[in-house]
């Protein structure tokens, strides 16, 4: 699509149609009362999340693809787009990954930082409430 | 070329370029790596969450059915339909309608103050509330201290992205007036284009924050 004229003149360049952008407002919009409506539901476990996140994946998809007109961009532009998401894959991953998959004792919180001590995971008891002070540190209190 | 350098058609291209294309091209491109590092950004922000709400659930569960949906709902609508008037300023810009572009912008300025505004009023009800992570925290409430750092999260994620709003809204003003001043034309768009990359950034990390924060118990029952 570009071409090379060397002058300053004529730029070729698509201007989408208003209707492409008033549908993905639409899409975005209904995807939305989606949002909502699914989180009402109970999927069990974190399929919630799952599910939500899904629903935000697609939004923001459309407006990668449409509102931010990557489909019309330049092949560098959609690779730095995919580099981009390929980064925060290896974030996540790698970070869940980590914390998820070692021991079962480890805790992101430091020892300490709670005044009952650190706990394996899945098993931690939220604390009772207390009066109001900083949590302090050093031995369990209960 | 530097003899039709102050021509009404080569106006706004940097001497260093060698036509339109080549101009946009790189910008865009630097834009895109600039908005790479933001998806890093706020991914450690999200991974942050993930973690902590992996171990305490229901304090993340019990502080999220507290936040106001109808806001976070409001607010989200409001920025959709601020990315829609973004997305025709920028049409506007390309087509080189000056003063269409200007009310585009304005339209979208005024979604994204109405935006903030909003944000004031929440931010406002945790402060009456004693919501906020700190020596003032409310610590009578059910499982305190999970609730204590979601609304760590809540704070640092909307208020980062609140400060991208404001950022964005500045510079709003500064392509109001270029538009305003008929700066604009069908060959010198870029800058516009490219301000519209940043202003759909904020409203896709919008996009994910409304339901990871806001509709956490809504399943259960929780608001």
């Amino acid at each position: 699509m570009a071409q090379q004229h060397g002058n300053g003149h004529s730029v070729q360049h698509h201007v989408a149609p208003v209707i492409h952008y008033v549908g993905v407002w639409l899409l975005l919009m209904l995807l939305t009362g989606l949002t909502v409506a699914v989180a009402t539901v109970d999927f069990g476990g974190s399929l919630n999340t799952v599910v939500a996140l899904a629903v935000a994946g697609v939004k923001a998809t459309a407006v990668i693809w449409i509102f931010m007109e990557v489909r019309h961009a330049q092949p560098l532009t959609k690779l730095s787009v995919i580099t981009g998401i390929f980064f925060l894959v290896i974030l996540l991953v790698f970070t869940f990954g980590d914390y998820f998959g070692r021991s079962t004792t480890f805790t992101p919180l430091e020892e300490g930082w709670r005044s009952d001590g650190p706990h394996s995971v899945g098993t931690v008891p939220e604390l009772e409430p207390k009066p109001a002070h900083a949590p302090a540190k050093g031995p369990a209190k209960h | 070329m530097s003899a039709q350098s102050h021509t009404a058609e080569s106006r706004g291209l940097a001497h260093h370029f060698e036509d339109f294309n080549q101009q946009l091209d790189a910008s865009t491109f630097g834009m895109w790596l600039f908005l790479i590092t933001e998806i890093l950004f706020f991914g450690g922000l999200f991974a942050g969450y993930a973690l902590y709400r992996s171990h305490m659930p229901e304090g993340f569960q019990t502080a999220s059915s507290h936040l106001n949906i109808f806001l976070g709902g409001f607010n989200t609508v409001v920025l959709i339909a601020s990315s829609l008037t973004m997305a025709m300023a920028v049409r506007s810009c390309q087509l080189g309608d000056n003063p269409k572009t200007r009310n585009f912008l304005i339209a979208t300025l005024f979604l994204g103050l109405v935006f903030l505004g909003v944000k004031v009023i929440e931010y406002g009800e945790k402060i009456e509330h004693h919501l906020v992570p700190g020596p003032n925290f409310d610590t009578s409430i059910p499982f305190a201290q999970g609730q204590q750092m979601f609304y760590n999260f809540y704070f640092a994620m909307t208020g980062m992205h609140a400060l991208h709003m404001i950022i964005g809204s500045g510079l709003l003003i500064y392509f109001i007036v270029r538009a305003h001043q008929g700066r604009y034309h069908s060959n010198y768009f870029g800058p516009v284009e490219i301000m519209g990359l940043y202003w759909h950034f904020v409203d896709i990390v919008w996009i994910f924050l409304f339901p990871l924060l806001y509709l956490l118990g809504l399943h259960l029952g929780g608001h």
